[in-house]
């Protein structure tokens, strides 16, 4: 049996804590401020009010008393990332919530940065890498001297002050048992925690790439160390025991929380967009898996159907044109197949030489999409096609 | 993470200004008039433009701007063979989008969409995609929004065609606020001018 890590220290922080003034921890949250500001700018910021509020649910839910010290920020990025700065700064990335299964998998990563939060782990890891601040200081200062442009001793200093954010691995740990707690406190299925960890795990293992094969885990939130499946039993382990506990507490009648249809139906809205992200990594058997799980819920077929075909598309294997042809004209049997779909089935059916069915896949197309952004390049290539040659 | 990506950000603040400060040291060049791109084809720059081609890491694309990179950028390919990129991938398993055989209209446009996402552009979108000519071939040309991740409006317009298999793109990019405005007529003059060799 693997041994559980410890849970809150003794310096938990105390809900609506600030920094005095002139201290260590106030410097890192005026640096995490700036960076919270950027976020408010960044060009990814997802400001969709139902999504925002569905997340931002979860974390209270999960953070409890912190609710009110925390900021959450949905970015639109395709990797499977989210993060806390001291000041309750969080950002949490498009990549996880279009992998997390159900709402209780995205609760068990908003109650892991709960836990660096809780146990200020920002600061400890501060201390830790002081020194290398102080060096990357007097690198700042001799720079500046040296008539560097300002950005250089920022840069200089960011990249120091970034290390911040890498937690160690016993904070990585505490953090864990922490979320896991705080999670299944909530009323989320303990089992979610490591089940999360393991899909991920699959899909790191389908890569195309033979070096992100080699990595347990990529971009993932744990990137002082991989994900591993230790981690996942660490996490299968303290689920036996919270489902032993209740099982034992026989005036409990908990239900457990998943929330499938709960999480989809919060990210169905976005399902197209971040595929089209996802499918800009050009990862094809990271997506392909991704695709296969999304499926495997029975629901939105048309919506996956079609970008399993346009995975087919942009990778162009041996045979890929053809598959992508099936999925076009399987996507196109479901009532939410969008209505891209016409238009790659004709241009499918045009380059398999069925000149006939593809002028009624693109006349279908721009029926379906009378303001599609490409109506006039659509509509001339139909044209030249029913010319008389 | 939000403070990594910034320091990402000012490496390529510093990359950006040792190219330019490299560029007033020699290699760079004023260009106006006739312009050929490589052998494929050639074009009539109305203004007068800084090429900072010798620069960029791929010599199959001629790289102008007038008033920076952070202000105007308009990128110039001669024919682009099946699996060539503008953009250069530094890892393999961070492949860049190519040139694909047998690829339809909307696909140019998708080509020159995921090029500018590659650029490192955010929520990079097509408009208004058109039939045109390049030259004296058939091509497709559209309109682009985008934003940078610090947030910044982003315009485009672009001109592709595949001729003879090879893809010959043009494409400028500039912040929405005056600079893409001002600068439309000159680019569609360009486009216009567009003469296969």
């Amino acid at each position: 049996m693997a041994l559980l890590p410890s849970l809150a220290s003794a310096q938990a922080r105390p809900a609506g804590q600030r920094p005095a003034t002139g201290t260590v921890e106030a410097s890192i949250w005026d640096l995490s401020a700036k960076a919270e500001l950027d976020a408010k700018r960044a060009g990814q910021l997802i400001t969709d009010p139902g999504l925002n509020a569905y997340v931002n649910g979860i974390r209270c839910k999960v953070a409890t008393e912190y609710c009110g010290d925390m900021r959450s920020y949905l970015m639109t990025r395709p990797a499977f990332n989210a993060s806390m700065a001291p000041n309750g700064y969080m950002e949490v990335w498009s990549g996880l919530l279009l992998r997390a299964d159900n709402e209780a998998q995205v609760a068990f990563v908003l109650a892991h940065e709960t836990g660096h939060f809780q146990e200020n782990h920002s600061i400890e890891a501060w201390r830790n890498v002081r020194s290398r601040a102080n060096w990357a200081m007097g690198l700042s200062i001799v720079a500046g001297a040296a008539g560097a442009p300002s950005y250089v001793g920022d840069l200089i200093y960011l990249g120091a002050i970034a290390s911040v954010f890498g937690f160690s691995r016993e904070n990585e740990s505490q953090a864990d048992a922490i979320g896991f707690q705080r999670a299944v406190d909530a009323g989320y299925d303990p089992a979610q925690g490591g089940a999360l960890w393991r899909l991920l795990i699959a899909e790191t293992a389908a890569s195309q790439f033979p070096d992100v094969r080699r990595r347990e885990a990529r971009s993932s939130i744990f990137n002082t160390h991989p994900i591993s499946l230790v981690r996942a039993t660490t996490l299968d382990e303290m689920s036996r025991q919270a489902v032993a506990t209740q099982t034992a507490n026989a005036s409990s009648t908990r239900a457990w929380n998943v929330g499938r249809e709960t999480h989809r139906a919060a990210i169905r809205p976005f399902l197209g967009m971040w595929l089209r992200d996802e499918l800009r990594r050009r990862d094809y058997g990271q997506t392909a898996d991704l695709i296969k799980r999304l499926k495997s819920q029975n629901t939105d077929f048309g919506v996956l159907t079609f970008y399993e075909g346009e995975l087919y598309r942009l990778r162009r294997g041996e045979g890929d044109l053809d598959k992508a042809l099936i999925a076009y004209e399987a996507a196109s049997a479901y009532p939410d197949a969008p209505a891209d779909t016409w238009r790659e089935l004709g241009d499918a059916q045009a380059r398999a030489g069925k000149k006939a069915e593809a002028i009624v896949a693109l006349q279908t197309y721009l029926t379906k999409a009378p303001a599609a952004s490409d109506r006039a390049l659509v509509a001339a290539r139909l044209d030249r096609m029913r010319a008389p040659t | 993470m939000s403070l990594a990506t910034k320091s990402r950000s000012l490496l390529g603040v510093i990359a950006l200004t040792a190219i330019l400060t490299l560029s007033a040291c020699g290699g760079g060049s004023l260009v106006t008039g006739p312009f050929k791109v490589g052998s494929a084809y050639s074009v009539n720059l109305g203004k007068t433009w800084s090429s900072v081609s010798p620069f960029y890491l791929n010599r199959e694309v001629k790289y102008l701007t007038i008033d920076g990179p952070l202000l105007n950028n308009f990128y110039l390919t001669e024919g682009m063979a099946v699996g060539r990129s503008v953009v250069r991938s530094a890892r393999k398993s961070r492949p860049m989008p190519i040139v694909k055989r047998d690829m339809s209209e909307t696909e140019l446009a998708e080509f020159v969409v995921d090029t500018v996402a590659a650029f490192g552009y955010e929520g990079v979108a097509s408009q208004n995609l058109r039939p045109t000519r390049f030259g004296t071939v058939d091509a497709v040309r559209f309109d682009l929004t985008a934003k940078t991740d610090t947030g910044l409006e982003i315009m485009g317009t672009s001109q592709v065609a595949l001729v003879g298999g090879k893809l010959h793109m043009m494409l400028f990019l500039a912040p929405g606020e005056h600079f893409y405005p001002t600068m439309l007529s000159e680019v569609d003059q360009v486009f216009g001018s567009a003469t296969l060799r």
